[in-house]
């Protein structure tokens, strides 16, 4: 349990955009049951807006946490690459840490 | 430095803490893109108040109007976030990338490189991408041998760095 509590902690981008997709299916879910519940159309776009609007919100937040998660373990990745050849080579190091 | 005590190094570190990491993971960028959904959903509740509020539905276009404007702006705060994380990732590639190619061209560093003859690719425990056997990012770790049939078949991504 600790170690899963752990693994939320640390991957929090990809929890919170797992939970964000089903929020955002949720709410669309609950937006259909809500638009086909009435033949109004004037009772229909409160519903199409808080459901669907708000559903696809959550579902752009979840694809947007997941591609920030992969470009953070790339950016983690290369920043220990580029510290690990700045230790292989003095000069690099000092090129290295100029260049930033 | 060897390489190998480097890649253990380098496997061991935890991921970074979300604030006070590195750009655009910063806690001013952070807050900069909650606020923008903050007031994106906002936006979206305005829209749904006032809608809820009419009788005709010509009333109420108004307001799906305002709050598809107020999710599109919300989307667009996402997606410039996750552009200026795609720059700086790009940028730190550029930088690091004719470096390893310096690196892996070294005999200091290639000597030590641990390869396994007659595979086409290596991976390792704990791996999520597979590795040609001269790789970097293979070297000092107890590697197993892939070919590539295998290599297609498993889950298994490719490397970013060696680009198998």
């Amino acid at each position: 349990m600790g170690g899963f509590l752990s693994w939320l902690r640390v991957q929090w981008d990809r929890t919170a955009a797992v939970a964000a997709g089903v929020i955002g299916l949720l709410v669309l879910v609950l937006g259909w049951v809500g638009v086909s519940g009435t033949p109004h159309i004037a009772e229909q776009l409160p519903y199409f807006i808080s459901g669907g609007l708000i559903g696809l919100f959550f579902l752009g937040m979840a694809v947007a946490l997941w591609l920030s998660a992969d470009l953070r373990d790339e950016w983690r990745e290369l920043r220990a690459l580029r510290t690990m050849l700045a230790g292989t080579d003095t000069d690099k190091a000092g090129s290295i840490g100029s260049a930033r | 430095m060897s390489v190998s005590l480097l890649s253990d190094w380098a496997r061991r570190e935890p991921r970074a803490a979300v604030l006070g990491d590195d750009a655009p993971w910063r806690a001013g960028e952070l807050v900069r893109v909650g606020v923008v959904a903050a007031v994106g959903l906002i936006g979206v509740a305005v829209a749904w108040y006032g809608a809820s509020a009419q009788a005709d539905w010509p009333d109420t276009l108004p307001w799906a109007s305002l709050g598809a404007s107020a999710v599109t702006v919300a989307m667009l705060g996402l997606v410039a976030w996750l552009m200026a994380a795609l720059r700086q990732v790009r940028s730190l590639r550029r930088e690091v990338m004719p470096w390893l190619e310096t690196a892996v061209s070294t005999p200091s560093i290639s000597s030590t490189v641990q390869t396994a003859p007659g595979a086409d690719f290596v991976t390792a425990g704990g791996m999520t991408r597979f590795h040609q056997p001269g790789c970097p990012l293979a070297t000092g770790k107890l590697v197993r041998p892939l070919t590539i049939e295998e290599a297609r078949a498993s889950a298994l991504d490719s490397c970013g760095v060696c680009v198998p």
